[in-house]
């Protein structure tokens, strides 16, 4: 059960982020604000509305920052949780996010797991790296995308010996390894949907 | 467009159309897809009904959920599931058990939401009635009508109630909405136990309970506001 301290009340939230109360009602309406964060609790007024803390303030400084960047549509999708969302393969020639369906053994492609394939593809495309590398990374990546949300989720992808292996952070956040360890990037998972939009656009015109 | 007209009393198959014409009474025993549609007499459908143009003048009844471009309403409408559409025109009653989720909404007649459902929409204008017994959130809202809700949120909330006519009958009444919350607030004729928003302005007929205002507040003669907090101006 949540604790008083771990809730903010909706006059401190608009305060403390500076929006104004249509934008909160409008990415409620948008589904980029999950329904069930408005907390509602008796005061002496009758009723007033609590969030979760740190949920809802993460949650709309990464609205402000994607806003400008793609349509509302898209934002939903990008901080959805990832569950209970499926996507249609993307019509594009691309080796890796072609072969996803034949991989994961499914029709029905998560957005993480689309996204996180032609983030990985554009990032080791000049790197020398076997398909079969990638594709056992995509194998043991997929249970772990289930739960993450892509906005503000970083992928860095390093080698350990002959494995290849990825790490997820919130934020760019520099990660330092040990000297066995050779990093190959880092890419945005948000980052990668947009790019993956985009190419998917320019093919579809 | 090839037209299918329907008269008399009829069990049409479910399925396509292009275009439908119900005339007599018409019951279809599943979904129902249609590109334009128009009820003039009864029409009950016990799936879904999904249409890009729909216009009823009679009774349609409608079992699941009405999915559909332009809905316009000059008759009577009951949907048990939930209705999405681009825009509503309710000039007759219509009555939804489910969600009501649209572009637009336009209401001169009466539309009542049952079951603590919410109608979410870009933009609401209402001269006639509208109840729900749930939430109305919407970018802009302007009504002279009544509106009942449990809340009214959004940027734009304008109600300025002085009763509405609907079918003739004239209902000289407050619109009654517990909570009120938005950027900017233009309200005459409304109850309200809480009223939040950023610039408030509260003309006559109004009674509020508690107001909390953070930038300009306006309160007019024969305004009774209880109690009011707020880093507020008064204009």
């Amino acid at each position: 059960m949540l604790q008083e301290s771990d809730l903010i009340s909706k006059k401190e939230l608009l305060e403390k982020t500076e929006i104004s109360y249509g934008q909160l009602y409008r990415w409620k309406r948008e589904r980029l604000i999950p329904e069930d964060w408005f907390v509602k609790q008796s005061t002496f007024t009758g009723q007033e509305t609590f969030f979760p803390r740190k949920p809802i303030l993460q949650r709309i400084k990464e609205i402000k920052r994607l806003k400008d960047k793609h349509s509302l549509g898209e934002l939903a999708e990008i901080l959805a949780p990832q569950s209970d969302q499926a996507l249609e393969l993307p019509t594009l020639d691309h080796p890796l996010v072609l072969r996803l369906p034949e991989l994961l053994e499914r029709e029905e492609l998560k957005t993480g797991e689309v996204a996180f394939a032609w983030g990985l593809a554009n990032l080791t495309k000049k790197s020398r790296v076997l398909q079969v590398s990638l594709e056992n990374l995509i194998l043991r990546v997929a249970p772990v995308l289930a739960d993450l949300e892509l906005a503000g989720t970083i992928c860095t992808v390093f080698r350990v010996g002959s494995s290849l292996n990825a790490v997820f952070s919130r934020g760019f956040r520099r990660l330092n390894f040990d000297t066995g360890v050779k990093e190959i990037g880092s890419f945005a998972l948000d980052e990668a949907l947009r790019g993956l939009r985009g190419a998917q656009n320019q093919s579809n015109h | 467009m090839r037209t299918t007209k329907i008269d008399g009393v009829v069990k049409m198959q479910p399925g396509e159309y292009e275009s439908l014409d119900v005339d007599g009474i018409v019951k279809c025993p599943g979904d129902l897809v249609a590109e334009n549609m128009t009820v003039d007499g009864i029409l009950k459908v016990e799936g879904s009904l999904n249409a890009n143009r729909l216009d009823i003048d009679g009774m349609t009844k409608i079992k699941g959920d009405l999915d559909c471009g332009s809905l316009m309403v000059d008759g009577k409408l009951k949907i048990e599931g939930d209705l999405n559409c681009d825009s509503l025109e309710m000039d007759g009653m219509g009555t939804v058990f489910g969600n009501l989720i649209a572009k637009g909404v336009s209401v001169n007649g009466l539309l009542t939401l049952k079951n603590g459902t919410k109608l979410e929409t870009e933009k609401l204008s209402c001269e006639g009635i509208i109840k729900v017994n749930g939430e109305i959130s919407a970018d802009q809202i302007d009504a002279e009508g009544l509106l009942r809700a449990k809340e009214i949120v959004g940027e734009y909330v304008k109600i300025r109630s002085k009763g509405a006519r609907v079918f003739g009958l004239f209902f000289r009444k407050f619109s009654r909405v517990p909570l009120i919350e938005a950027t900017t607030i233009d309200l005459s004729g409304v109850k309200a136990n809480q009223v939040n928003g950023q610039d408030i302005k509260i003309g006559k007929g109004c009674r509020i309970e508690h107001l909390d205002c953070s930038g300009h507040l306006s309160l007019a003669k024969g305004a009774k506001v209880k109690n009011i907090t707020g880093d507020y101006v008064l204009s």
